[in-house]
């Protein structure tokens, strides 16, 4: 459920003004890598579970979210759900 | 894009978050490189590619990818693995009458145990928000145009089910052999923001 324009920063669809789509890449630096393995080897482990790892990311307030780069943002919860 | 003093910075709270991993013994240095190898090395969208090669030429396997995609990828020897979770695997076909194209407009959420993590543009906001609203205009900028007959359905994937696009076999391609007709089935294809070409 959208309450007024936007309740979650990750609630984009259908949500006009993001502009094109950017160029294809794979991981830019190691750290994006690290950060992917770590946090699958976090799910894997049970130390929290996927849908933790999502509504972590999901709760980035939003101008915060938008300024960050994709996999800043999944360091930004996987430190959170760690440091917990 | 992230500018090198920035990425140091990045770079140290992975590396204090690795330390803190593997004081708690969670998991170790080489379990991380381990898989990051493994993400390297065998999980990519030639998973994918075989799974539809199969399937085209094959009708009890396309049957058995439609129903159970999970166990169809398994049967291939593709495993599925990275998360110990409950994540569904789910294959859909086109026909002449409907084209699938997926996305995922809350993050990201993408076949990537069984065909390695998503293109930059499909993390995008500005896919995530415009492929609901305007299907065809996206594809249109992948150069892919559908006849208006052609009805498009677009999944949106979640934590729990991710879906793998079945495309039609385009003519000619059984001609050719089976390593020229994984060429043509591209990780677009399996989005569905492209169709294959011989």
């Amino acid at each position: 459920m959208r309450l007024g324009a936007v309740a979650y920063a990750n609630d984009v669809g259908g949500m006009h003004g993001f502009g094109d789509l950017p160029e294809d890449h794979g991981f830019e630096s190691v750290w994006e890598a690290q950060v992917f393995a770590l946090n699958q080897a976090c799910v894997a482990a049970g130390v929290y579970t996927l849908d933790e790892f999502r509504h972590t990311m999901e709760r980035i307030p939003p101008a915060q979210y938008y300024a960050m780069p994709y996999y800043e943002r999944w360091l930004y919860a996987v430190e959170r759900l760690l440091a917990a | 894009m992230t500018g090198h003093h920035r990425n140091g910075e990045l770079q140290a709270r992975v590396n204090a978050l690795l330390a803190l991993a593997e004081e708690r013994g969670i998991v170790d240095r080489e379990e991380i490189d381990r898989r990051i190898e493994t993400l390297d090395r065998s999980v990519s969208p030639v998973n994918g590619a075989r799974m539809v090669v199969r399937a085209w030429n094959d009708d009890g396997y396309r049957e058995r990818l439609l129903g159970d995609a999970g166990a169809a990828a398994a049967e291939l020897g593709v495993a599925g693995g990275g998360y110990s979770s409950e994540i569904r695997l789910h294959a859909v076909a086109n026909t002449p009458e409907l084209h699938n194209v997926v996305v995922c407009t809350l993050c990201s959420c993408y076949p990537l145990a069984w065909l390695g993590p998503p293109p930059a543009w499909y993390k995008s906001e500005a896919y995530r928000s415009r492929v609901v609203r305007d299907p065809r205009g996206v594809l249109a900028e992948f150069g892919t145009t559908l006849p208006d007959d052609v009805e498009v359905r677009v999944w949106d994937a979640s934590a729990e089910a991710r879906y793998l696009v079945v495309p039609m076999a385009p003519d000619g391609v059984d001609a050719l052999p089976d390593d020229e007709q994984l060429a043509v089935v591209t990780r677009d294809c399996l989005i569905g923001v492209a169709v294959p070409q011989v």
